[in-house]
């Protein structure tokens, strides 16, 4: 009764950038790589300095003078400040409210005594299949706080992860097949998290801007491929991102789905000149029915070869080297009609080190739009 | 044992026995030689039957470049690829000239030729240059390319190419002998590891 209102203000990242009493603003912070580093309070600048987690570990002031220290087990347990406690900011970049002992986020509270969220996670996308942590709605940091961050509440991410986009164990690139219709492709995996959370920037983003029921949807352009990000349609208008998705084709690309026969190649043939003209057989790479392709031949398919990329049930391939043959399963029939003859009306593949995906197997491919989309599959995504 | 069960037994040995020594047997050839001209290889269109004693064809052979579209039950890739299969017999294998029993490419054999393998030092290693032989079905066949012409940019343009045809009854696989892949002594430029499957890692892949 008869208080003063502290507000608080957040930025697009869900990270509280100032602190208000009325119109006197009593703290500004500073964040660099999604990290505070700095706050101006009292007339003065404190410096905050992190362990890989972004759990604060001590604070200096402007002319090097340690201001304060601090120690927490790792889920955040024992929280023990030493020194000056001017600002919340502790546990994994979260704030601390000394009143319940709980650790703030944007979307969720956490109770660090407990290791759990307080409410179960609001985000369905966090759902990951090979990832029985995901199951467990009030599970922190999947389990693995040593590794894995939540600063938002609502994804992990992997504070010591290099993973590629769509990485299982990573989860903050995660699959939208529901929203959105389409899955992550094998053929950027060259890409590294921090070449493609550093392009997340504004002027990579494409004009398409849509509200879908729970969130909103951009669109980017990297390296010739689109990539999109889900934003929930957060508290107070403020935005958080949820974590980018590859989306749709680029780069004159044809995204295809449909199903598919997946056979698992041979490993021997790796290195050798295979049927596509200048193309040398890979781990990870296709053989193909040239026909399936719309042309009469491996050599017919050259030009395209290196643009051909997808899925077929949980194998990727990128890039389409040789052209299946050999031995038939059907005398007198060449292979390639009888395994169409064998398995009508589906895509078949034959990945070297892949594992046989069976029959009817889920396809995702990806074709210059010249080519079209292959025996089996139809045009999808936007 | 009943004496009409005996009966259908010893009925049965003696089927399967004829039946593997029919599977053993193949038709005696018509000795030949034949040399081609192929003056663009781009278009080469070589196609040789070969045929029993007394003129009945036997085996097909077919030579072509890749991407050679008028052959849909073989996919031709290299520079210059032969092929042969069985006349009014349906074959499993895309090529008989094939030594792996799983094969599973059409390329998998010594019957196809890349233009390093017929230059210099590469065309002179025995049954992986200019010169190859392949034991099959009581036949010796042998392929020569001579008089390779490459153009400036070291495509292959034209060559010949010798087709000789001899019986020999110790020739009893279906397809052709395993012939090794050399291991030393080869010019790296001949990429004999890149351009032929290595017998050694035959294995079933579907």
């Amino acid at each position: 009764m008869g208080g003063v209102a502290t507000n608080y203000v957040f930025n697009a990242a869900g990270q509280r950038v100032s602190e208000w009493s009325g119109t006197l603003q009593l703290q500004g912070k500073y964040y660099w790589g999604g990290k505070p580093v700095a706050y101006y309070a009292n007339g003065a600048a404190h410096f905050e300095h992190q362990d890989w987690l972004g759990t604060e570990r001590m604070r200096t002031a402007y002319n090097g003078v340690v201001e304060g220290s601090f120690t927490s087990l790792p889920f955040g347990d024992w929280q023990t400040p030493a020194g000056d406690e001017t600002d919340a900011n502790h546990y994994a970049t979260l704030d601390h409210d000394t009143e319940t002992d709980t650790d703030h986020a944007q979307f969720r509270q956490y109770a660090n005594a407990q290791g759990r969220w307080l409410a179960p996670d609001p985000y369905s996308g966090s759902y990951d299949m090979s990832n029985p942590q995901s199951m467990n709605r009030y599970v922190y940091a999947g389990n693995n706080p040593l590794a894995g961050v939540d600063p938002q509440g609502l994804n992990v991410k992997c504070s010591t992860c290099t993973n590629s986009p769509g990485s299982t164990n990573d989860p903050d690139f995660s699959f939208d097949p529901g929203a959105n219709g389409s899955v992550w492709s094998g053929a950027i995996s060259g890409f590294s998290y921090s070449s493609l959370t550093s392009t997340w920037i504004p002027g990579y983003e494409v004009p398409y801007e849509d509200y879908v029921p729970g969130h909103w949807e951009y669109q980017w352009t990297y390296n010739n491929y689109a990539f999109s990000n889900m934003s929930n349609f957060g508290v107070a208008g403020v935005q958080g991102a949820v974590g980018p998705v590859l989306m749709a084709p680029n780069n004159g690309q044809t995204q295809c789905t449909g199903g598919g026969r997946g056979l698992a190649g041979n490993t021997g043939l790796v290195g050798r000149q295979g049927g596509i003209p200048g193309q040398t057989v890979q781990l990870g790479t296709a053989a193909v029915i040239p026909q399936q392709f719309g042309v009469s031949s491996g050599t017919a398919l050259a030009p395209y070869a290196s643009s051909i990329y997808g899925t077929i049930g949980n194998a990727s391939f990128s890039g389409v080297t040789d052209v299946m043959g050999g031995k038939s399963p059907i005398p007198g029939v060449n292979v390639r009609t009888a395994m169409q003859q064998l398995f009508p009306g589906q895509l078949i593949l034959e990945i070297p080190g892949a594992a046989d995906q069976g029959a009817n197997a889920a396809v995702t491919i990806f074709v210059p739009q010249s080519l079209g989309c292959p025996t089996g599959t139809s045009a999808t995504g936007r | 044992m009943p004496s009409i069960a005996r009966y259908f037994c010893v009925l049965n040995m003696l089927y399967f026995v004829v039946l593997c020594a029919a599977a053993q047997s193949y038709p005696t050839i018509k000795p030949l030689q034949r040399t081609f001209a192929v003056p663009d290889v781009g278009k080469a269109n070589v196609v040789l039957d070969i045929q029993s004693p007394d003129g009945s064809p036997i085996y097909k052979l077919q030579c072509h470049s890749a991407g050679f579209t008028g052959d849909q039950n073989f996919d031709y890739s290299g520079d210059f690829e032969c092929r042969l299969s069985s006349i009014g017999h349906r074959d499993t294998y895309s090529t008989l000239l094939t030594e792996d029993s799983d094969q599973s490419r059409d390329w998998e054999s010594r019957g196809r030729f890349f233009a390093a393998d017929l230059r210099t030092s590469c065309a002179r290693v025995p049954q992986f240059g200019a010169d190859r032989s392949f034991e099959l079905r009581g036949m010796n066949l042998a392929l020569q390319i001579t008089d390779p012409v490459f153009t400036n940019g070291g495509k292959l343009h034209s060559l010949k190419l010798t087709v000789k045809v001899s019986p020999n009854p110790n020739a009893r696989r279906a397809i052709a002998k395993v012939v090794p892949l050399p291991k030393a002594g080869i010019p790296a430029e001949c990429k004999l590891s890149e351009y032929f499957f290595d017998p050694a890692t035959f294995s079933k892949s579907r």
